[in-house]
């Protein structure tokens, strides 16, 4: 087991590299430049001096590979660099930002297994029942749905119907948290529901498998009451994919709350990536698509690991 | 400096006019007796910021009104928190950084004084937008101009103190330090802007108060220039060293800064100091503006009472004013406007001026005003629906220098007649004497990050050519891609959308049509069109110059270099929450206190 574990750090080094590799080459395969950004309507009129001190500013009249290693050498020294539009650190950003997107995905990974899990089970232990049907409905309907057009029904028929209107500006949790949760709450109910579809099939599928085990029948004939068999003996090994495909949403989260941060005016990573990209802003892209890869890599290292303790029958060489 | 006035003073003061002197003295008047029996400032509470929408083409920007609901005025009252919003946070605190709107008129421009200002018009006098009567912000008074126009003497007030922590009054040192910084010579880089006033040859302090501009050559819109948002923004010496200027701004405008949190709000709080009213305006306490990207969540906070006021657009106008009946309500037009350029780099059809005649006789302009202003929609809201006017190759928005081609007997043949089917038949009847009968396919350049409203107009004209034959095919471009990188400056081929402003006519035609205009997109070398420009650029007397630029329009409507369309020839609407008092009273293109209204503002007690 710690061998494998030590293999698994170390194999995220090259993984790190080829995301770095990748990212980089990326942001500037994006049609457009930031100096044309940083003039604006003004790009006519500046002259080529201006526009050649401003590519010298940002390293940006350097080779592409010596931008790359420049780059790297950054982030060896943990410094993610500096924004070209408004000149912070991107590091700085980063740290006020990446805990308001945490808090977004935690939320909305909760909310969703909230949802998911118990209708999965109760959709597979009740098969082909009208309940089964409507949770397998409700499932397809949150995958279909667009996140972004169920929040704009939420804000308009929110406030016509109830009177009700997201606080104005975010606070964090630890300054004013009845305000961080009155602004979270319903993103974080929306994104949720959305990720929850997948689970929710996905767990009615490994229940109904499990159900069908020879030792889940012995169970039965044994007089064991039903609660006692779903709960004892089959939860534990039909969760084990579910936990991976639920390592898996962390990517999809990030995704997911680049709309949702927009439309409900939360300030974190998703939005912030947004608006560096639209300003191809390439020091912040490069920094939070890296942050967002590291915290994939990571994730499902711990997800990777988790499933040998649920799963003893697996066991790391 | 001569005894006798200059011509340029002359051509100056005659802008001043006696009516403008009355309304400031009124103004002024009427503010000095408020404070004197100004009570406290009221308790508001609910730190819920507003602003009027942002200002980019077609949004609402200050300016002249279609129609309003001017109510007696009350007497000012000090205090309150105005709560504004803003789609974007700055993208730097920093003025000479950058060229944005965010950070230049809903930021910068609330903090740093410039060396003048335009006096801001009502909405009730559309006719008076955009201003072109200029006062002192941190000069004493109108500049002693030399008789060629080469040398502006300007002279500062006493009394322009910076904010805390820097507490000092500006001297001729700070402005010719704010200028050297926006050219770059103080180890920052040169300020986007820099463009706008390149003319400036020497700048130099002469005494504690008093600076000297000389330029390469005159320039009748160079007060203009220097009251420009965008452009010199009066920073103190101390910046990069006392205060970083990315993180703060301490400047001498009425607004001092307190916080900005990146895509959350903003925070400023009255300046008590203001040398323009001190202890006067501004008349409210504090300004909280709210990041708010999405446009239905400001609506609902707008009739939550969480915002002051909003752009409106004309399907909601009913509803926003059956919530606030009593609101401050007005449409302005803007300095902008949006027509098809074509590619000065490539050779086509479009180079012979009968198809380009052609192509702007195929645009429906009424249609195009009925998709974009929805008249329909303004009067079912209890408005005076806006008339229908047309752009000439002047923005409409630009006061009388823009003549109305639907009206005017010697441009209505180049812009249509108001008869859809004779104007079809005229067209084609063009494309055929220029050989091309059978019509042509051009690629149609255009960007859909200017906004719904401008993607409708772009996508509009775009059909009304196939009308005639021509297959526009789009090409659809990011802003920040191809749009500013290569068709904006005019490496395109086929046709381009464009849109066209500046704060003044003859800087409009300039950046159009002269080579190396900033707005040059269609790369124009017309001699006979720059002669005439560059004439009314230098041209002094103010009626001979208004002249120029009302009879130029002949010609351009006969060479068609570019097709005008109707974006901005109708009003965007704004509403006030009605505890917000003298709203649009004062309104600026760019050249005000940032957003101008805030200084003049009260909030109901």
């Amino acid at each position: 087991m710690q061998r494998y574990v030590v293999r698994r750090l170390l194999l995220v080094i090259p993984t790190m590299l080829g995301i770095t590799l990748v990212v980089f080459m990326a942001v500037r395969f994006l049609p457009g430049d930031v100096i044309a950004g940083i003039l604006g309507e003004d790009v006519g009129a500046a002259s080529p001096e201006v526009r050649e001190r401003l590519e010298e500013r940002y390293s940006l009249n350097n080779s592409i590979p010596q931008q790359y290693g420049e780059w790297i050498s950054e982030i060896a020294r943990l410094d993610l660099g500096t924004s070209i539009i408004s000149g912070r650190p991107v590091l700085e950003d980063l740290k006020n930002r990446l805990p308001v997107t945490v808090q977004l995905g935690l939320m909305a990974l909760i909310i969703s297994q909230m949802i998911s899990l118990p209708v999965g089970v109760i959709s597979a232990i009740r098969r082909n029942t009208p309940l089964d049907y409507m949770a397998r409905s409700f499932a397809i309907g949150l995958l279909a749905v667009p996140s972004f057009w169920l929040a704009l029904l939420a804000i308009i028929y929110g406030f016509r119907w109830f009177g009700w209107t997201p606080p104005l500006t975010y606070h964090q949790l630890w300054d004013d948290p009845v305000t961080n949760l009155k602004t979270l709450w319903l993103p974080a109910i929306i994104l949720g529901g959305i990720l929850s579809g997948t689970v929710m099939r996905l767990t009615r599928s490994t229940m109904l498998e499990v159900l069908r085990q020879d030792y889940v029948r012995t169970a039965w004939a044994k007089g064991l009451r039903e609660r006692v068999i779903i709960v004892r003996h089959c939860l534990r090994n039909a969760f084990i994919p579910v936990i991976t495909v639920i390592g898996l949403q962390v990517p999809l989260l990030i995704g997911g709350t680049v709309v949702l941060e927009s439309i409900f005016s939360i300030p974190g990573m998703g939005r912030f990536m947004l608006d560096a990209i639209q300003d191809r802003d390439y020091p912040v892209v490069q920094g939070i698509v890296l942050l967002s890869a590291t915290m994939v890599v990571m994730t499902n290292l711990v997800v990777d690991l988790t499933y040998s303790l649920l799963d003893p029958r697996i066991r790391h060489a | 400096m001569n005894e006798q006035s200059s011509y340029w003073q002359r051509y100056w003061r005659r802008r001043l006019s006696r009516r403008g002197l009355l309304r400031g003295a009124a103004i002024g008047t009427a503010g000095l007796a408020a404070a004197a029996v100004v009570g406290c400032g009221d308790d508001e509470e609910g730190a819920a910021p507003t602003t009027p929408a942002a200002t980019t083409p077609g949004a609402t920007t200050p300016g002249a009104t279609a129609t309003a609901t001017a109510t007696a005025t009350p007497a000012p009252v000090q205090g309150g928190i105005r709560k504004a919003s803003a789609t974007r946070g700055p993208p730097t605190l920093d003025p000479d950084k950058t060229n944005s709107y965010l950070t230049r008129i809903a930021n910068t421009g609330r903090v740093y004084s410039k060396l003048y200002s335009q006096v801001g018009v009502p909405f009730t006098e559309p006719e008076r937008y955009p201003p072109t009567v200029f006062a002192g912000d941190a000069a004493e008074s109108l500049p002693e101009i030399t008789d060629d126009g080469l040398t502006y003497i300007i002279k500062l007030r006493n009394n322009v103190k910076y904010h805390p922590p820097t507490s000092r009054f500006m001297d001729s040192e700070d402005v010719v330090q704010a200028w050297k910084r926006m050219k770059g010579e103080l180890d920052v880089d040169p300020s986007p802007s820099l463009g706008a006033l390149s003319n400036i040859d020497t700048f130099t302090a002469i005494d504690a108060l008093t600076v000297r501009i000389t330029l390469t050559s005159p320039l009748g819109t160079f007060i203009n220039r220097l009251a420009d948002d965008f452009h010199l923004a009066l920073v103190p010496k101390e910046i990069g060293t006392a205060f970083d200027p990315l993180k703060t701004m301490v400047g001498s405008g009425p607004w001092m800064f307190k916080e900005d949190i990146p895509s959350v709000s903003n925070t400023y709080l009255r300046n008590p100091e203001w040398h323009q009213a001190p202890g006067v305006r501004p008349y409210i306490d504090q300004i909280d503006t709210a990041i708010v990207p999405e446009a239905s969540l400001r609506l609902t906070q707008f009739l939550d009472g969480k915002l002051d006021s909003q752009g409106i657009l004309p399907a909601d106008l009913k509803r926003v004013l059956e919530t606030f009946p009593d609101g401050t309500v007005y449409g302005s037009l803007s300095g902008y406007s949006v027509g098809i350029g074509f590619s000065g780099i490539e050779a086509g059809p479009w180079n012979d001026p009968l198809v380009r005649q052609a192509i702007s006789l195929a645009l429906d302009r009424d249609a195009l005003f009925d998709a974009l202003y929805d008249p329909a929609k303004v009067e079912a809201a209890g408005l005076e629906p806006p008339e229908v006017k047309w752009h000439s190759h002047i923005n409409l928005g630009f006061g009388g220098f823009g003549r109305d081609t639907r009206t005017d007997a010697a441009l209505k043949e180049f812009f249509g007649s108001g008869d859809r089917a004779k104007d079809i038949a005229d067209a084609k009847q063009l494309l055929e004497d220029a050989g091309y009968g059978g019509g042509f396919t051009v690629n149609y350049h255009y960007t859909k990050d200017y906004g719904a409203n401008w993607t409708l107009h772009a996508e509009l004209m775009q059909q009304m050519l196939a009308d005639i034959g021509i297959n526009a095919v789009a090409v659809v471009e990011p802003i920040r891609g191809d749009y500013y990188t290569k068709t904006f400056l005019g490496n395109f081929d086929g046709l381009g959308v464009f849109y066209f402003t500046q704060t003044e006519a003859g800087d409009l035609l300039e950046q159009v049509y002269v080579p190396g205009g900033s707005r040059n997109f269609g790369k124009i070398d017309d001699p006979s069109l720059t002669a005439k420009i560059n004439a009314i650029q230098i041209e002094g007397d103010s009626d001979e110059r208004k002249q120029m630029i009302l009879d130029i329009q002949d010609e351009l409507a006969q060479k068609m270099y570019y097709v005008p369309g109707i974006h901005d020839t109708g009003p965007s609407w704004t509403v006030w929450n009605p505890r917000i008092k003298n709203a649009g009273q004062h309104l600026t293109i760019r050249g005000g206190t940032g957003d101008n209204t805030d200084a003049n503002i009260w909030i109901a007690s």
